[in-house]
């Protein structure tokens, strides 16, 4: 697949996801239902928004340099990255699970709602991963 | 660290989970919550089913003498894992539409413990899946 090919596919996955989550936030502020869980869209939005945003000029700064978009060291990094916040999510769920179902039964904290439930195995997992391949880019090497 | 060390390890990782979903599931069954079994006792059951067989071929490979991971299986790893955290990011997207969506109509509503359980099955699913595709695939460069 083309390097021109890979960024329009890239920008048209970010930019349904935009559009659903702005049809469904929308919908629910005409409604005057404005929750936690619109506020978790929200934020999910932001960071789509912001990410994507950054992503696609940089690839296209690359692309117009004639600058391969994906190099093998930004693969690696990537790759590292997303598969260490893979296993941490696995264990932030298993967590929640946990706090949810066994902590606050036999405790007086109180458990977590669905959307703060889902924004916290969505959102953490995410940062872990932005903090890694900032981290494994910054140092410039990847085993 | 040695191979004998990260053999017990995975071991004692296994066992601290499988102890604590059944330590889950009793609390649930204790207080009659049988239906909300379902979820955990599934967990329980995708955690034996993969990790004793894989324990079990780790322990032979020691034992014959190989390497406790070559590179190449831990390049398949490395990359099912990382397909497996995007498909993750879909998958609790999915699950956040469903509770909302469950909330206006008559579908079946989630709690808060189910989430966290239909994230970590689903999650679990996408790696099995992730990793079967990987290695049939056979390309890590």
């Amino acid at each position: 697949m083309s390097d021109k090919a890979k960024t329009m596919i890239g920008l048209g996955i970010t930019g349904t996801v935009i559009f659903l989550i702005v049809f469904f936030a929308t919908g629910t502020i005409i409604e005057g239902k404005l929750g936690f869980f619109e506020l978790t869209y929200a934020a999910i939005l932001l960071f789509l928004v912001g990410g994507s945003t950054l992503v696609f000029v940089q690839r296209n700064k690359d692309l117009k340099k004639g600058v391969a978009i994906e190099d093998e060291l930004s693969k690696k990094v990537f790759r590292k990255a997303g598969s260490q916040a893979y296993f941490a999510s696995v264990w932030i769920a298993v967590g929640l699970l946990w706090y949810n179902g066994f902590i606050t039964d036999n405790s007086t904290l109180k458990a977590l709602s669905m959307a703060q439930t889902l924004g916290l195995m969505i959102i953490l997992p995410g940062a872990i991963f932005i903090g890694l391949a900032f981290i494994y880019s910054k140092k410039g090497e990847v085993e | 660290m040695k191979n004998r060390n990260k053999i017990l390890l995975a071991g004692a990782i296994t066992v601290l989970v499988v102890a604590s979903l059944l330590l889950f599931a009793s609390t649930l069954l204790a207080k009659g919550k049988i239906q909300e079994i379902i979820l955990p006792g599934g967990i329980l059951l995708i955690v034996v089913m993969f990790m004793i067989p894989f324990i079990k071929r780790r322990i032979l490979d020691v034992k014959k003498g190989y390497p406790y991971e070559d590179e190449r299986s831990k390049k398949i790893i490395t990359l099912a894992s990382a397909r497996a955290f995007t498909l993750s990011i879909w998958w609790l997207l999915a699950l956040m539409w469903y509770a909302d969506f469950a909330q206006e109509s008559s579908w079946p509503e989630l709690i808060p413990r189910h989430v966290a359980a239909a994230g970590i099955v689903g999650m679990a699913a996408l790696f099995a899946l992730s990793y079967l595709y990987t290695s049939w695939r056979g390309e890590v460069e």
